[in-house]
């Protein structure tokens, strides 16, 4: 007897860390082959210390170490999927403010607390803990087997020699100069309708105002169907598919470093401007580069951000909407001032908004929304009132363009569409994507202003749009 | 267990829930007091700050009234405000105020934190209606105590003891619950 008690400290903490750790760690490896073990590290820092700081006192208010393991995992479990307790308490309790929440959920803790210690034995209480600890444990396991590949990857990928894009040529006349601006999952209309019964029409009708020509049945296709941001963009660069299935993500990624679109762009005497307050794009290959680090923290595969806004400390963590709203309004700003760029030479502007992909921060009138709705991918109508901001953003900003450089090419794009399911996977809620969404999520915004000319695009794809419209400017054939 | 133990078991119970209870029910001045950041304020309530309407100007800023994402829901408004004036200012108070739109008699007041804005002085100052340069002003509130119901922003301004009166924005707030919204002036 003396001896299992000796050995019960093992079990007990090791349930304890392994309920801590499980759910930051299973966001980390989820995504682990585009981030770090690092960015999760304070997360699991924090719900391992808190959830062990809580077993301390216990203990040293005598109730037994495997007693004070559970309470402890009750109250560890109550703090990490707060937003779910948080909506279930809302039910009963509409007016409840934040602190109402957290006061219910320690009356709950605290009265199973007093059911643990009066009427659960030590042993009983032993056996739970090994059980908690083995389930954990063998979860995390396998989900690390699972990433083990792409971590070994990740840590191998040495970043190569960026390649040079080749020196900007004098083309010795004026053109006309080229904006391509790509938004992460703006959906085409199609997908709208299906997802969110909206064909947001006050967009393309601003646009057709504009004198845009719109496909409204574009569909990306991405090789082995799998609907990525990088599985597309590559191509979109290199004017033709570069992306094969076995490539990994970081291979992939190369191929946005001094890319064939750049390449020719310098040849036509074109300087490069990228705008990208994410930083997805390659920095070294443009001539000129505009970034803040403000989104490229917040973005949505930080498993830090995704850890942490389920939590009960979810409005203590700095999301920081009001500066991500501030930035992405500066971005957008930069972009309709780029005109600027273009007055002195042929100039390509080059953005890029991981927007209105989630997380969602921002209601169609640009208004801060609550913090706690940032990763509520099962909500659309939160995902329908970030893409119409982003609408009006992209009007108020080739409207703009448009009356500073009537001569230009303004490509519109995304990279795909809406895709809730892929979403609630990258959040750990596990989701089918049904047969019949595919297409839908593949739909994508596609408008090309050619100088205020007519320019036929419905119906083609992103990469047939891009290579029609420099075959066209360049009067060359560029798809190689 | 006796009887006697279980109404005492009993008692015990009821009077923990009743505690319970209570203290759910005073968080919101509790916590309000205890954790509101110095740089949000409570609004103060009044019921005996009847003041005329001004003759003057005032300006929300484009962004106003903001509402930020933390818990206590705090909403910053900010702009500036003056009343005719060409005599001495020196002690010049700007308030912002809340008036009931179903209580005339109640008011929250909101002392703000004033700014110079001699963009503001230059552009009247052909007017001959201005003094000095400290007209801007800027709050952040929490509408945590606020009783339920409609208030509109008024902007009190103090010039001197013959210049002060309160300015009506056409910014209406409507509290019920935890919800705090602003709403057109028409009431939608």
């Amino acid at each position: 007897m003396r001896k299992w008690k000796e050995n019960e400290y093992v079990p007990s903490v090791l349930s304890i860390l392994t309920t801590t750790c499980y759910p930051a760690l299973f966001v980390f490896l989820l995504n682990a082959d585009q981030t770090n073990l690092e960015s999760v590290l304070p997360a699991v820092g924090i719900f391992a210390g808190e959830a062990l700081a809580i077993w301390a006192v216990l203990v040293i208010c005598k109730m037994p170490v495997a007693k004070a393991a559970v309470v402890s995992n009750i109250a560890a479990l109550c703090m990490q999927n707060y937003s779910f307790l948080e909506k279930a308490i809302r039910v009963v309790l509409p007016n409840a403010y934040y602190w109402h929440i957290v006061y219910v959920l320690i009356m709950l803790v605290t009265i199973l607390g007093i059911v643990v210690a009066k009427k659960i034995t030590v042993q009983t209480a032993a056996l739970v803990d090994s059980v908690i600890a083995a389930v954990f444990g063998v979860l995390i396991v396998i989900n690390l087997i699972s990433a083990l590949p792409h971590i070994v990857e990740r840590i191998e990928n040495k970043r190569s020699d960026v390649v040079g894009a080749g020196e900007i040529q004098d083309a010795g006349n004026r053109m006309a100069n080229v904006y391509y601006f790509l938004f992460d999952e703006y959906s085409g209309p199609d997908g709208l309708e299906y997802y969110c019964n909206d064909d947001d029409s006050d967009f393309y009708s601003a646009l057709e105002e504009l004198n845009f020509n719109i496909s409204y049945h574009s569909y990306n296709e991405f090789c082995e169907g799998e609907i990525g941001t990088i599985n597309i963009v590559p191509n979109l660069l290199n004017l033709k598919e570069v992306v094969t299935p076995e490539m990994s993500y970081n291979q992939k990624s190369e191929l946005m470093k001094s890319p064939y679109l750049y390449q020719i762009m310098h040849k036509e005497g074109y300087s490069i401007h990228v705008i990208d307050v994410w930083d997805f794009f390659d920095k070294e290959s443009a001539d000129s580069y505009y970034e803040n680090s403000d989104l490229v923290n917040s973005s949505e595969l930080s498993p830090m951000s995704i850890a942490m806004s389920k939590t009960v400390w979810y409005p203590f963590y700095k999301n920081n909407a009001g500066s991500e709203i501030a930035t992405l309004s500066e971005s957008f700003d930069e972009a309709a001032k780029s005109y600027k760029i273009g007055q002195e030479k042929n100039s390509f502007v080059l953005g890029y908004w991981c927007f209105p992909h989630i997380p969602y921060f921002v209601d169609q009138d640009g208004n801060e929304i609550d913090g706690v709705d940032r990763y509520n991918v099962k909500d659309y109508s939160l995902y329908l009132s970030q893409l119409k901001y982003a609408g009006k953003c992209i009007v108020d900003t080739v409207t703009e363009i448009i009356e500073n450089d009537k001569d230009s090419i303004i490509i519109l794009q995304s990279d795909h569409g809406f895709r809730p399911s892929v979403h609630l996977n990258n959040v750990g809620e596990a989701a089918e994507v049904k047969e019949e969404e595919v297409p839908h999520m593949k739909n994508i915004l596609n408008a090309v202003y050619y100088m205020g000319n007519d320019f036929a695009i419905e119906g083609l794809d992103g990469l047939a749009t891009l290579n029609k419209v420099f075959d066209e400017l360049t009067e060359e054939e560029y798809e190689q | 267990m006796s009887s006697k133990v279980k109404r005492r078991n009993l008692v015990t119970v009821l009077i923990s829930a009743a505690a319970v209870v209570a203290v759910y029910s005073a968080l919101n001045a509790v916590v309000v007091q205890l954790f509101l950041p110095k740089e949000i304020v409570s609004p103060r309530k009044t019921e005996d700050y009847q003041v005329a309407e001004g003759v003057g100007r005032y300006c929300l800023s484009s962004s106003s009234p903001t509402f930020g994402d933390d818990i206590f829901q705090s909403v910053k408004v900010e702009g500036w405000a003056f009343l005719n004036n060409q005599e001495e200012n020196e002690e010049k108070e700007i308030i912002a105020m809340l008036c009931s739109t179903d209580h005339p008699e109640l008011c929250y007041l909101l002392p703000t934190e004033m700014s110079s804005r001699p963009d503001v002085y230059n552009a009247y100052a052909d007017t001959g209606e201005i003094r000095g340069l400290n007209h801007g002003f800027n709050v952040s509130f929490t509408p945590v105590l606020l009783q339920d119901g409609r208030y509109q922003l008024a902007i009190y301004v103090y010039e001197n003891e013959a210049h002060r009166g309160s300015l009506l924005t056409n910014v209406v707030f409507e509290k019920e619950g935890r919800s705090f919204l602003q709403v057109d002036i028409d009431g939608e």
